[in-house]
């Protein structure tokens, strides 16, 4: 299954809980497979996620207009996220493994609390390293807009980093 | 180039997305700038920390088996795919065509790499260690610098914590130089020493609320280590002089002694 795991990283990132990531994801597979099933390789991963974030945004919709579904972006922040992250690198000591996996958290968390139009060009770009005319495509917003978005995003992270930093030597 | 068009290009251009041309002036520009070179190291080092550290998910076992098993699909999912197959033959005479112009660099494949697991991703570490600890360790300051005459104020400036070390040392060893790394990929502050002969380096990071650490100490490949917690953050001491001697150094540098 091709750009599964990229698909799937990037409704974990859009939805924040596990259950609603797996819905969109899957959803998201079915249409893409249904309307073009000829897509596959490399080309197909933007055009992946640009489902992915349309199928996320249409349910987003609907549960608005039904009010007992439960997909919400603020509320299902989940308790596992970044559980069992830790930074990539190589098999290390105990201690280098803890000092990772801190970093990860504190990576993740101050993600998080980026604002999700600045998170997730960010997000596109770092994880799936598309150039910005692809996520300008994805995000349906001019290159001039993507850019702005990421330098903010890039910016917010940085003192939400610094931020939880001092918290926790407090 | 003036700093303030720097200061709007800077994201496209750590990210190659500017014309030749246009990289070419930033290049140049950095290289006079110390404000906007600063800025760019700090733009590289969040973007490395979020390809680093955010999550990356694995799609679920149960995602991936109702995939491809259409009899286990819940009952409104099946309802949505026959909906898509009645759409997909209204939709197919303006079938949509899209083309992506990619400028993918193989860069890319080091970040795939990533994702497999321990196996795979010494070389990729390294590798990516390797580009950040370049982009970070191009400025190195010391006390011949004339200006900057104590560490802390130097660091204060390019990281969100600050190493400490007594300034008093007797003659036998010199504080040289410092400089920032990346090391175990994080931002560290680096202490250069000079006893006699011999290198003593300090690494300095957050421990971010990890288990205070006895001194401990190791030895690799003919150098000693010497390890301490103080104060939210770790330290480690590496040199090429003789165990005690380095466990001397660490007791006076560290105020202990």
């Amino acid at each position: 299954m091709p750009h599964l795991d990229a698909a799937y990283t990037f409704a974990r990132w859009l939805t924040r809980n596990a259950h609603d990531a797996e819905d969109v994801t899957h959803e998201a597979f079915v249409r893409a497979m249904t309307f073009f099933p000829s897509h596959q390789g490399n080309e197909a991963k933007p055009w992946v996620l640009a489902i992915v974030r349309n199928t996320y945004l249409t349910r987003l919709q609907r549960a608005k207009q039904h009010p007992t579904e439960t997909l919400d972006e603020e509320m299902h922040e989940s308790a596992d996220s970044g559980l069992g992250m830790s930074c990539a690198g190589e098999l290390d000591s105990p201690e280098m493994a803890l000092v990772r996996k801190a970093s990860a958290q504190l990576v993740n968390r101050a993600l998080r609390r980026v604002p999700p139009d600045a998170r997730e060009v960010l997000i596109l770009r770092e994880l799936e390293e598309l150039s910005y005319k692809e996520i300008a495509h994805i995000v349906q917003a001019p290159i001039g807009t993507v850019m702005s978005r990421l330098h903010r995003g890039r910016r917010l992270l940085r003192e939400e980093l610094e931020r939880l930093d001092e918290e926790l030597l407090r | 180039m003036r700093c303030g068009h720097v200061k709007r290009v800077l994201d496209a251009y750590i990210d190659a997305e500017l014309s030749r041309a246009d990289s070419d002036a930033v290049t140049a520009h950095l290289q006079s700038c110390d404000r906007c070179s600063e800025s760019a190291e700090e733009l590289r080092v969040v973007r490395e920390l979020v390809r680093l550290c955010a999550a990356r998910y694995t799609g679920p076992a149960s995602l991936r088996s109702s995939m491809t098993s259409s009899r286990r699909m819940p009952r409104h999912r099946k309802m949505l795919t026959n909906a898509a197959y009645a759409a997909a033959l209204a939709l197919r005479p303006c079938r949509l065509v899209v083309v992506f112009a990619l400028s993918v660099t193989f860069a890319i494949a080091i970040g795939v790499h990533m994702q497999r697991g321990p196996t795979d991703g010494g070389l990729a570490t390294e590798v990516v260690s390797a580009h950040v600890r370049a982009m970070v360790t191009s400025q190195v300051a010391g006390i011949a610098d004339g200006a900057v005459s104590n560490p802390q104020s130097w660091f204060l400036d390019r990281l969100h914590f600050v190493p400490r070390v007594t300034d008093s040392v007797s003659a036998g060893l010199q504080l040289v130089g410092w400089r920032t790394d990346f090391v175990a990929q994080q931002m560290v502050g680096v202490l250069m020493y000079m006893a006699g002969p011999h290198a003593v380096t300090i690494f300095v990071w957050p421990t971010h609320g990890g288990r205070r650490l006895p001194v401990a100490a190791g030895k690799m490949r003919g150098y000693n280590l010497v390890n301490w917690t103080s104060g939210g953050l770790f330290y480690c001491a590496v040199s090429d002089i003789d165990e005690g001697a380095l466990y001397r150094i660490v007791l006076r540098v560290s105020g202990a002694a």
